[in-house]
C-alpha cells in the first residue's frame, strides 16, 4: 500500500475544505443557487445534444426486460438481427409515445390547460435516482420554474430549472416535497409528502378524515398550490390511525418515476373561459 | 500534469457525466450505481492518488452543482474515493485485482453517499434498506467495472503516466551503530 506524501496531504485537506466549504454555504442559504442553474444550463445542453445518440441505446436497453416476458416476441426478437431490434424497439416506444401524446391532449382539453409536450432526456448525472428528470423543452417553449409537469398517469412534478432548450423537474415524489391534495371520493383536503420509492405520506388536515385505502388523490383545491388542480397524483394503499388518534395514510404514486418518457409542461389554465350557469331542473 | 492529461482527464469526466445521466440513470433505477465513480476509482488505482483526487473533486463538483442536493457531497466522497484507491495503486498489477478494488471501494463509497444523500432528506434511509441496495450495487459496478478499468488501464498507459512502486523494507540491514571508546 502506497503512503499519501505530504503534498498529497495537504492537497487533501485543502480540497476537503473546500467541499465542505459548498456543502455549508449550499445547506445555509442560497448562495450557490447561480452555480447550480448555470451548471444545469449546461450540461442540459449536453444531455440534449447526445440524447439524439444515446436516446435509442437507453430506450432499446429499457424494454428488453419486457420483451424477455413475451416468449413470441422473444422469438422473433432472436430471428432478427441487431438492428431490427433496435428498429422495433423504436416504433414501439414511438407508439407508446402517440398514446400518451393523445392522452395528454384529452387532458389538457378537460381541464382548459395549455401544454407543451416533452421527451425526458436525462436523470441525475451523480449517482443513482436523483428524483429529477431532464425534459427537451425549455424558456424557448414557454417553459419557466414553478410550472406543473404532467403526464398521461399523472403529476409528475414541478419545473426546478429552465434554460433555453431544456429543463429540470422535480419529482413529486422526491422526498422532501409536498403537494396539497383532495380525497377524491369523500372530498378531504390532505398534504402528500414524498417517499421516494414508498410513494406518497398524506397527512389529511382534519384529524377525523374519511380516508379509505384504494382512494384516489388528485391535486387540489385550486389556486392554493404550485402544482395545477385536479391532476391524479397517487392511490391511498393504507390507512394508519396512531393512538392519540391522528389519521395518515401511505400511497402509491400514480406515475412510475423511472419509466417516465413523454411528459407535458402546463404552460397556462384558462379559468376565465366561460362556464356554463346550473338551473334547476338542467341536470 | 501536462496540459495533454489534463484535456483527456476533462473529457473522461464530461463523458461519464452525460453517460450517466442519458443512459446508466434510468436505466439503473434505484441501483445505487454510479460511473463517474468507478472511473475516479479505477483511475486511482491505475494512475495514483494525485490524479485519482484530482479528478474525483473535480467530477464530483460538477456532478454535485448538476444534482438538486447540496454541492460538495460528491466531491468530498470522490476525493475520499481517490485518495483511498490511490493508496493501492502499483505498477503492473494485474487486471483482475485492479478490479476487484474499483468495485469494492466504489460500491462501499456508493452506498455511504446514498445513506448521507437520504440523511439530508426527510425519510432516512434505514439500515436493512441499505443492506437491500448493497448486492445489485455492487453488480452492476462490477459490471461497469468490466468495461472501465481495462479503458482506464489502455488510457493511462497511452498518456505515459508512471506510478510509483510502494515503499519496501530494504534488503540489507542497517549498519548497526557502534560506540567506539577511546
Amino acid at each position: 500500500v502506497l503512503r499519501l506524501t505530504r503534498r498529497q496531504l495537504l492537497a487533501a485537506a485543502v480540497l476537503s475544505a473546500i467541499a465542505a466549504a459548498f456543502l455549508v454555504l449550499d445547506l445555509t442559504g442560497g448562495s450557490l443557487a447561480e452555480a447550480h442553474s448555470g451548471t444545469r444550463g449546461v450540461l442540459g445542453g449536453l444531455y440534449r445534444g447526445s440524447d439524439t445518440v444515446l436516446g435509442p441505446v437507453r430506450r432499446y436497453v429499457q424494454a428488453l426486460p419486457g420483451a424477455s416476458d413475451d416468449s413470441a416476441q422473444l422469438r422473433n426478437l432472436q430471428a432478427e438481427n441487431a438492428q431490427l431490434k433496435s428498429q422495433l424497439a423504436a416504433e414501439a416506444d414511438d407508439a407508446g409515445t402517440s398514446a400518451d401524446l393523445a392522452k395528454l391532449q384529452l387532458a389538457a382539453g378537460t381541464a382548459g390547460m395549455t401544454i407543451v409536450p416533452a421527451k425526458v432526456i436525462a436523470f441525475g448525472p451523480g449517482e443513482g435516482f436523483d428524483w429529477t428528470i431532464t425534459i427537451d423543452v425549455g424558456k424557448g417553449s414557454g417553459v419557466a420554474v414553478d410550472q406543473t409537469v404532467t403526464s398521461a398517469g399523472g403529476l409528475v412534478g414541478r419545473v426546478l430549472h429552465a434554460d433555453a432548450s431544456t429543463a429540470v423537474v422535480l419529482l413529486a415524489v422526491d422526498p422532501g416535497s409536498g403537494v396539497g391534495v383532495r380525497d377524491v371520493r369523500s372530498g378531504e383536503l390532505a398534504l402528500a409528502t414524498g417517499a421516494g420509492t414508498g410513494g406518497f405520506t398524506v397527512t389529511p388536515l382534519s384529524p377525523v378524515a374519511d380516508l379509505k385505502a384504494g382512494d384516489q388523490l388528485e391535486t387540489g383545491p385550486a389556486g392554493s398550490s404550485t402544482y395545477a388542480a385536479g391532476l391524479p397524483i397517487a392511490t391511498l394503499s393504507a390507512v394508519h390511525s396512531t393512538a392519540t388518534g391522528t389519521i395518515s395514510a401511505s400511497a402509491r404514486s400514480a406515475i412510475t418515476p423511472t419509466a417516465l418518457d413523454l411528459v407535458g409542461v402546463v404552460l397556462s389554465i384558462d379559468s376565465t373561459k366561460a362556464r356554463p350557469a346550473l338551473t334547476p331542473g338542467s341536470g | 500534469m501536462t496540459p495533454r492529461r489534463v484535456i483527456a482527464a476533462a473529457a473522461a469526466v464530461i463523458t461519464v457525466l452525460v453517460l450517466q445521466a442519458v443512459v446508466v440513470s434510468p436505466v439503473a433505477g434505484m441501483v445505487m450505481v454510479s460511473l463517474p465513480a468507478v472511473l475516479v476509482a479505477a483511475l486511482a488505482v491505475e494512475a495514483g492518488p494525485s490524479a485519482g483526487m484530482s479528478v474525483g473533486f473535480c467530477a464530483g463538483l460538477l456532478a454535485d452543482l448538476g444534482s438538486r442536493h447540496p454541492a460538495g457531497v460528491l466531491a468530498l466522497a470522490w476525493l475520499l474515493l481517490g485518495a483511498g484507491c490511490g493508496m493501492f495503486a502499483a505498477p503492473r498489477r494485474r487486471l483482475v485485482r485492479s478490479l476487484f478494488i474499483t468495485t469494492a471501494a466504489t460500491t462501499a463509497v456508493s452506498l455511504a453517499v446514498a445513506a448521507a444523500l437520504a440523511a439530508l432528506d426527510a425519510p432516512k434511509l434505514s439500515l436493512n434498506e441499505l443492506a437491500s441496495f448493497a448486492v445489485p450495487t455492487a453488480l452492476a459496478t462490477t459490471a461497469i467495472g468490466l468495461v472501465v478499468v481495462p479503458s482506464v488501464r489502455v488510457m493511462v498507459r497511452a498518456l505515459k503516466v508512471k506510478v510509483r512502486a510502494p515503499a519496501r523494507r530494504s534488503a540489507i540491514a542497517p549498519i548497526p551503530r557502534v560506540a567506539v571508546d577511546g
